[in-house]
């Protein structure tokens, strides 16, 4: 995937990866990581994004946007490099605007920490964040939707997503067209 | 008589459980209404109908052999069934129950609100649009809430469930709806049910522990969302068939 190169602000190397999730909205961080594994550097490196510390999207070169499978890929790094980047919130919004999911907010910090309190922690987080977040340009609104491509890029990618997620999931035979 | 309705958005913090529960106030004026909090990871529905201290939810009934008779209770004219909060009761929940659970509720009611969890990356968000006849489909009059809103709408339509409307809420008096509504219905599916303004209302009923149907009857809020349900028709089925269908829709266990 591509992403913009956003302004390095934290390298470290973690035990669990869940310690990365309190750091992030601990600097409430608005960009992404970067996790690979330092003993292996040629493996896929996997990539969460966050707004204000609260995760957006997460990838994983196999397992491409599926949150729950990337997230256990990028789980399975123990030790964990993490590269943390900053980027501008307009930036990252754009970025979770065009993504084919975003995430739960709280699944990373269900999935990765058996610790309630991180769970807690993201979502007052979440929520202060919705509640406070400033309207969109209505302008801007009107032209989004005016944008046929951009639109029928989305809903092409969008479907080639839900077909990928059905065979994961175990829901292909439902798909209205599945033969 | 029954039709099922997930109740989705993509995005969180739209006011979906709000919507999910102030619709299904105001349909229960003519039909029998339950509503579900199928969003396991983060739970809703409690908070909204003072039902935060009850030993049974969803979370039980997923996670162990408890009777989902035991996670219903009667608020507001509706049957609520709420989900817990408890992390450890999230990691039990087995998703794929949800199918179960909401064949025996069919067989019951003859609206069925499913209140669908935000995000479209795990199964247990997407089984409600999955299961359900139709989808209601809750959106901001914002970019990534519409962007959203449109990708739940491909989902739906890859299973084979239809969009029964789609609610445009928290419009802000600058927002130009009418312009935002007229573009937004070149790609939706299903017609536009309604415009729920911005007020403080549906917060202050959020804090009483109550649906802003009954917290605040009078306000322009609490007017918008029942001119919302009326324009969305029920079509309801034999809730056998219906009952059966979720019950044998085919979900085999992932390895």
């Amino acid at each position: 995937m591509w992403l913009p190169q956003g302004r390095l602000c934290r390298s470290t190397v973690v035990s669990t990866v869940s310690s990365v999730l309190a750091l992030a909205l601990d600097l409430s961080l608005t960009g992404y990581g970067v996790f690979s594994m330092p003993e292996t550097p040629r493996a896929p490196r996997g990539l969460i994004t966050f707004d204000g510390g609260v995760p957006g999207c997460c990838y994983h070169p196999q397992t491409s946007w599926d949150s729950t499978a990337a997230l256990s890929r990028i789980a399975s790094y123990r030790p964990c490099r993490v590269d943390l980047y900053q980027l501008s919130r307009p930036t990252v919004r754009s970025i979770h605007d065009r993504a084919p999911e975003t995430v739960d907010p709280t699944l990373p910090a269900s999935q990765l920490d058996g610790d309630s309190i991180l769970l807690q922690r993201t979502k007052r987080r979440h929520s202060k964040r919705e509640s406070n977040t400033a309207p969109t340009n209505t302008d801007t609104v009107v032209s989004f939707l005016e944008d046929s491509d951009r639109i029928r890029a989305l809903q092409e990618t969008t479907r080639q997503t839900v077909q990928l997620r059905a065979r994961r999931w175990n829901l292909a035979s439902l798909l209205e067209n599945d033969h | 008589m029954v039709e099922a309705f997930a109740v989705a958005s993509g995005k969180g913090g739209v006011g979906k459980t709000t919507s999910t529960l102030a619709l299904g106030m105001a349909l229960s004026d003519r039909y029998d209404v339950t509503v579900v909090d199928a969003d396991t990871g983060m739970a809703n529905l409690l908070f909204h109908t003072g039902l935060d201290g009850v030993e049974t939810t969803l979370h039980d009934v997923l996670g162990s052999d408890v009777p989902v008779s035991d996670a219903v209770y009667e608020r507001f004219g509706m049957r609520v069934v709420p989900c817990g909060t408890s992390l450890s009761g999230f990691r039990r929940a087995d998703p794929d129950r949800l199918r179960g659970v909401v064949a025996t509720l069919a067989r019951d009611t003859d609206v069925l609100l499913l209140d669908s969890a935000p995000a479209l990356g795990a199964k247990s968000a997407v089984l409600p649009v999955v299961l359900a006849d139709r989808v209601v489909v809750v959106v901001q009059p914002t970019i990534p809430s519409l962007s959203d809103a449109l990708k739940v709408q491909e989902y739906a339509t890859a299973y084979g469930t239809s969009i029964a409307g789609v609610l445009f809420n928290r419009v802000q008096p600058t927002d130009p709806i009418e312009r935002i509504s007229e573009a937004a219905s070149r790609y939706f599916d299903g017609p536009i049910i309604g415009r729920i303004p911005e007020r403080p209302s549906p917060q202050a009923a959020r804090r009483a522990g109550k649906p802003v149907l009954a917290h605040a009857p009078e306000s322009s809020v609490a007017d918008a969302y029942r001119g919302a349900a009326d324009r969305l028709e029920i079509r309801p089925g034999d809730e056998t068939a219906i009952a059966d269908r979720f019950q044998s829709a085919v979900i085999p266990e992932q390895p």
